[in-house]
């Protein structure tokens, strides 16, 4: 069996893991009615994608 | 040679496969538009855009090429009658995908699967009173509730039956059990 010969210090592991990171999602602006979405994404609150209606938006109960 | 030729598995066997790709086409030519995974579009996609290339045609070998993958002669007449002719200017692109973004609880990138040229709403629901072996939502209410009386008139009876049935089963079985008590109450009296 392969055993690691010497001990990793705490700084080179924190080193290592420092790559580990996440990156914010990217949103984009919707064209249409200016909230955040996913790019290449149909919007999700009003339902468009480049100009055109793909769903209708739910309506809200008031 | 298969060289290179990729096809998306769908983490499913090849009949599997290909049972779901032909129901996605059944609903994508019923609906015109339909919600599914992004991969499953994709894939749904090639053998759609196929189909209609053969449905161009318009021929009786064409249909039954069509029908070995719907095998709905209904819905083969209407691909090469209604949603063909539409696609006589194109050259290809017959259907469009819309990604809507990752799903709630497992997070699969959902999509919207459409043909690019519709038929108007009404022609639709026409094509899903014909094929469809369900009727509309709204229809569907009105036949429960007479179905229903239907049932209750025609359960009740039999209900009734069944029981006294029960009943005599069970006094009959309650008979037996209670003549071997007896019999072997004699038998202990007899050893004594």
């Amino acid at each position: 069996m392969p055993v690691p010969k010497r001990r990793h210090s705490h700084s080179r592991k924190n080193k290592r893991r420092s790559q580990f990171k996440m990156e914010p999602i990217q949103y984009t602006e919707c064209p249409k009615c200016h909230s955040p979405r996913l790019p290449h994404r149909v919007c999700p609150v009003c339902g468009t994608y480049k100009g055109t209606l793909v769903f209708a938006p739910k309506e809200e109960k008031s | 040679m298969r060289h290179g030729k990729k096809i998306k598995k769908l983490g499913r066997k090849k009949a599997h496969r290909l049972a779901l790709l032909r129901n996605l086409c059944r609903a994508l030519f019923i609906f015109e538009k339909i919600k599914t995974t992004l991969p499953k579009a994709k894939e749904a996609r090639r053998l759609a855009e196929h189909l209609i290339e053969y449905a161009k045609k318009n021929t009786v070998a064409a249909k039954r090429f069509i029908y070995r993958f719907i095998p709905d002669h209904k819905l083969v007449k209407i691909v090469c009658e209604e949603i063909a002719p539409k696609f006589m200017n194109r050259q290809g692109g017959y259907t469009r995908i819309f990604r809507l973004g990752p799903r709630l609880g497992d997070g699969a990138e959902m999509a919207i699967l459409e043909l690019t040229e519709k038929s108007e709403p009404e022609k639709i629901d026409l094509r899903r009173k014909l094929i469809e072996r369900r009727a509309l939502p709204e229809e569907k209410k009105v036949e429960k509730k007479k179905e229903k009386t239907k049932k209750e008139k025609k359960e009740k009876p039999q209900e009734v039956k069944s029981k006294s049935e029960k009943k005599t089963k069970n006094e009959k079985k309650k008979n037996i059990a209670k003549k071997d008590k007896e019999g072997k109450k004699q038998k202990k009296v007899r050893k004594k």
